[in-house]
This record gives structure tokens, sequence and C-alpha cells, in this order.
């Protein structure tokens, strides 16, 4: 079963969630956040649509992993909307962008609140100990690996992913903290070739996670970033534990997801 | 022929590579020539052992190598004289990691050093992507300053934010081009191929970084016009106007 570990649904047409399309690219189920552009603040109300949606999708498309995003500028109402989408709706997890976002996890906003060490959500996060994803690209001062480490070793119950670990500036660096810091893991997508090989020597298939972005660039990096993994010569367990086993394995889907379906609805485009 | 622009050999502290283990990358993947360069150590401070290794990697394979020296501009007249040595050995140009070595792209501390590409008719590989230090629109400020010199962004100008930087800098200098590795949204690349046209395009693959196999076939996919020229004949024009090829 692979299960693709980084994928965007927003109700902005960006990034509408096509059912058919995923499994036509090889995908069983995937781990999915609104994240980017539709979250940066604009509306509470738009954020509980999207996480609304996801909740959707999961129910018709029995391959989708839904992962509650808020923005921590909410304060209060965001801890509420994340307490929602995990002990109401049953989601897995929950997933930030600061980057995108624009917000830094410690730094940006002097109102304590909103900052997420202090946040309310890290309080639901850290009770619910759910897996959460950060995206952790290019600009460290947003969400770099060691600041991710950081949120770790604060959150040691909770497995924290780095979305794109660092791109192709920071791999190291987020290789090097993972090897710290155990409930760290490396989420693949638009890291080298030769990165994702280290992660794997140095932390261990079981700490290696395949995401694609679908479907950013019309889906095209999917074929792409499973070549990637596929061109490393793991042996069979470890590419199934980095193609989908750590997921499964950290129980993100509901009974029964991730098993093909004979008609997949697809989601209604605006 | 077809030709990675953009390749290393050395033993580096993440990832390592020797002449033959690329050589075999090389041949699994069809590549008749790849353009290296030396690693992350010997880009920093080890410089006369890096270019030391570029030349003798392509003395043992002519038919297979060509090589860009480093030399960390930190070291002031020694640099100079570093890299009128390595140009002197062979090497078709210079490869500047800002990062690495400590600068803004744009530092004038690296203009001593461009003169001496700019004489002997080389080009300078650029390392993109790491803010602050390494961004295409910094970089545009070389190309103004060395307009005879071809400037290649490296990665496309780095990751998906960056990438419009980059075709910025190709509707300005027409020195300029773009190297295509590591950009894993790679129908992006369509339009700007489409507008600049392949002759501003160039195959790279970053090796051991990237995999060349794969970075090769993303491209190939595509289909996109002018591919002679992104997959080797706008590097063998720049080795050929360097007389290294």
């Amino acid at each position: 079963m692979i299960i693709d570990g980084h994928v965007h649904v927003t109700l902005d047409g960006w990034a509408a969630f096509d059912a058919e399309k995923a499994h036509s690219l090889g995908l069983d189920a995937c781990l999915c956040y609104s994240g980017a552009w539709a979250d940066t603040g604009v509306s509470m109300e738009l954020a509980r649509a999207q996480n609304d949606n996801l909740a959707r999708l999961r129910s018709e498309t029995g391959m989708v992993a839904p992962f509650g995003t808020v923005h921590p500028i909410w304060g209060e109402a965001a801890a509420q909307e994340m307490e929602r989408c995990i002990r109401t709706l049953g989601f897995p997890g929950a997933a930030f962008n600061p980057h995108q976002a624009g917000y830094m996890l410690v730094r940006q906003h002097y109102n304590l609140k909103s900052n997420l060490f202090h946040s309310p959500i890290f309080e639901v996060l850290r009770d619910t100990r759910a897996p959460v994803v950060f995206d952790c690209d290019y600009l460290a001062d947003y969400s770099s690996p060691a600041q991710l480490g950081e949120m770790a070793r604060r959150l040691p119950d909770n497995p924290i992913i780095m979305g794109h670990s660092g791109w192709n500036a920071m791999w190291p660096m987020a290789i090097e903290v993972a090897a710290r810091t155990d409930n760290l893991f490396f989420e693949t997508a638009s890291v080298p070739t030769g990165g994702i090989k280290l992660a794997v020597q140095r932390l261990g298939a079981d700490r290696v996670i395949f995401g694609s972005d679908f479907p950013c660039d019309n889906g095209h990096t999917v074929a792409y970033e499973l070549r990637k993994i596929r061109s490393l010569g793991l042996t069979p367990a470890d590419e199934a534990l980095v193609l989908g086993g750590n997921l499964w394995r950290m129980g993100i889907l509901s009974e029964g997801d991730g098993r093909r379906r004979p008609a997949m609805p697809r989601q209604a485009r605006r | 022929m077809i030709i990675d622009a953009h390749c290393h050999v050395g033993q580096g502290r993440w990832v390592s590579q020797t002449a033959e283990e690329l050589l075999r990358q090389m041949d699994t993947a069809r590549v008749d020539m790849a353009v290296i360069c030396p690693v992350d150590r010997q880009i920093a401070v080890d410089n006369r052992e890096g270019n030391d290794a570029m030349i003798a990697a392509c003395r043992a394979h002519p038919d297979r190598f060509r090589g860009l020296a480093v030399a960390n501009p930190w070291y002031g007249e020694r640099a100079e004289k570093e890299l009128k040595r390595a140009l002197a050995g062979g090497l078709a140009g210079l490869k500047v990691h800002s990062a690495r070595q400590g600068h803004y792209v744009n530092d004038e501390i690296l203009d001593p050093l461009l003169r001496l590409v700019d004489v002997v008719g080389g080009f300078v590989y650029l390392h993109m992507g790491t803010p602050e230090v390494a961004m295409p629109l910094e970089a545009i400020d070389l190309a103004y300053r060395f307009p005879s010199v071809s400037f290649i962004l490296g990665h496309c100008g780095g990751v998906d934010v960056h990438w419009p930087l980059s075709w910025e800098v190709l509707e300005t200098c027409p020195n300029t081009l773009v190297e295509t590795s590591h950009v894993a949204f790679t129908g992006y690349f369509e339009e700007p191929v489409r507008r600049f046209g392949g002759s501003r395009f160039l195959f790279g693959s970053d090796s051991p970084v990237g995999a060349m196999e794969v970075e090769k076939w993303k491209l190939e996919r595509l289909d996109l016009p002018g591919s002679e020229d992104i997959f080797g004949g706008n590097a063998e024009r720049l080795l050929k106007g360097r007389g290294v090829l």
C-alpha cells in the first residue's frame, strides 16, 4: 500500500482532491491537509470549512487521512477548532504550514497565545498525542529542522513529521536533528535523492516517509517522487516502510481505508 | 551529445562519489559527458585539493569529463593564484557556492576571480537557493557587472518560490542560463522554456546529491522544445567557448 505523506486539499481551487487521479498515479491513501495559501489567516470560517471538507472526503473516498489545520493567530478559537478536528471529527493528526501561512513557530508574535510553543493549540496537541506535520522548507526563520527538533522535544509523545525535511537546502540539518530526536520523521517531498538515501542510512527506513506534494504541478510530482524512492535500491521491507508502512503504523487511516473502491467520487470543483 | 552540466566528484561530508561511480551513473543514464566540480570541504577551504582532483579526473577521462574550479574569494590573492593555476590546468570555469564560501553571491569580493574567468572565456556556475546569500535576483548583479561571462543559476534558482526569480533574471540578462537539478514541479519548466527558448536551460543532476537517471527522466518526459540544447547543446557551446571541447 502506498500512502502519500504530503497532499494538499483546499477549497480555493488550488488543490481540489481528485481521488481517481490519485489512484491512477499509484496512491492508495493520502495524508491530507489544507496548507499553503488558504489557511493564511483569511478567516476562521474558511479553515473550518476546509477541515469539514477533509472529513467529507475521508468518508467518500476511503483514501484520505485528514490532518486538521488552523492558524495560531486565532489563539483560543484555533485550539477549539483543532480540538473539534481531533476529538469530534476523529482526525488522526494536525498540520501547520508556518512559511506559507506567514508565522514563525516562536518569534513573530509577541502575544504568547499565538506563539505555537505557548499557544492553547500546543496543549491540544500534547494532550491528544496526535501526529503533527510541519512544513519545513527553505526559510530557516519559519520552521527549520532545528526548530522542529525543539518542537519534537517539547511534544515527546507526538510523532512530528518534517514536511519537505528542509527541501534541497536544509536536508542535512533535518537528518542531523532527527538523528538526535526519536519522534521526528523525515518526509521526502522535494528532498534530493541523495538526501533521502542518507536519511534512510542514518535514521533507518522506519523514520522516513514518502511524500509527493500532490496535486502540485497537476500531479506530475507523484511519478517523480516515487521514482526517486525506487531508485534508492532499498530492500522491499524498507521500501514498504517508506512508501506507507510508517504512516500505517502511526494509525492515520481508518479501518478499511486505503482499499480501492470501485467508483471514486470526485471532489466538486468550485 | 548529452551533457550533465552539474555533478560532483570527491569525498564529501554528506555525499561522496568517485569518478568511477559517476561514470557508471552516466552509462546507466546514457549521458556522454559530465561537468564536474569538487565537494563541500574542497569548495569551502581546500580549494587546491579539489582543483587537483578535477584536473586529474578530466585528464584520466578526457572524453567524459570537463571540470570547474573552486576558489574561496576570502583567500584574496591566494584565491586568484589558485584559480589561474586551475584554469591553466584545463578547467572550464568557476563554481561559486556563496553559502559554503561565506559571502553574498553578488559581493564584489568575487570580482577579481570573475575577471580571470572572463579573460579565458570561461563560465560560472552559481549555487542558488540559500536565502540571503544565494538567490537569483542577487545574482543578477554579477550578470550586469560581467556581461561577457555566462552565469548558470544552479537548481533553477532554488525551490518553488525562487524559480520565478530565475525567470526574471533570464528575461533581463542574456548571459544567464538555468540548470535544472532538484526541480520537482517539472511542469513549471514548460512555459519558461517556450518563453525563453531551450538555449537558456541546462540539464543537470547535481549527482550524487541528485540521481542522474531520475533527473534526466523528469525532463525527457516533458518533450520540451529545444531539448537538444537543454540536454547538451548549450553546455557544448559553453565548453567550446572556453576552448576545452
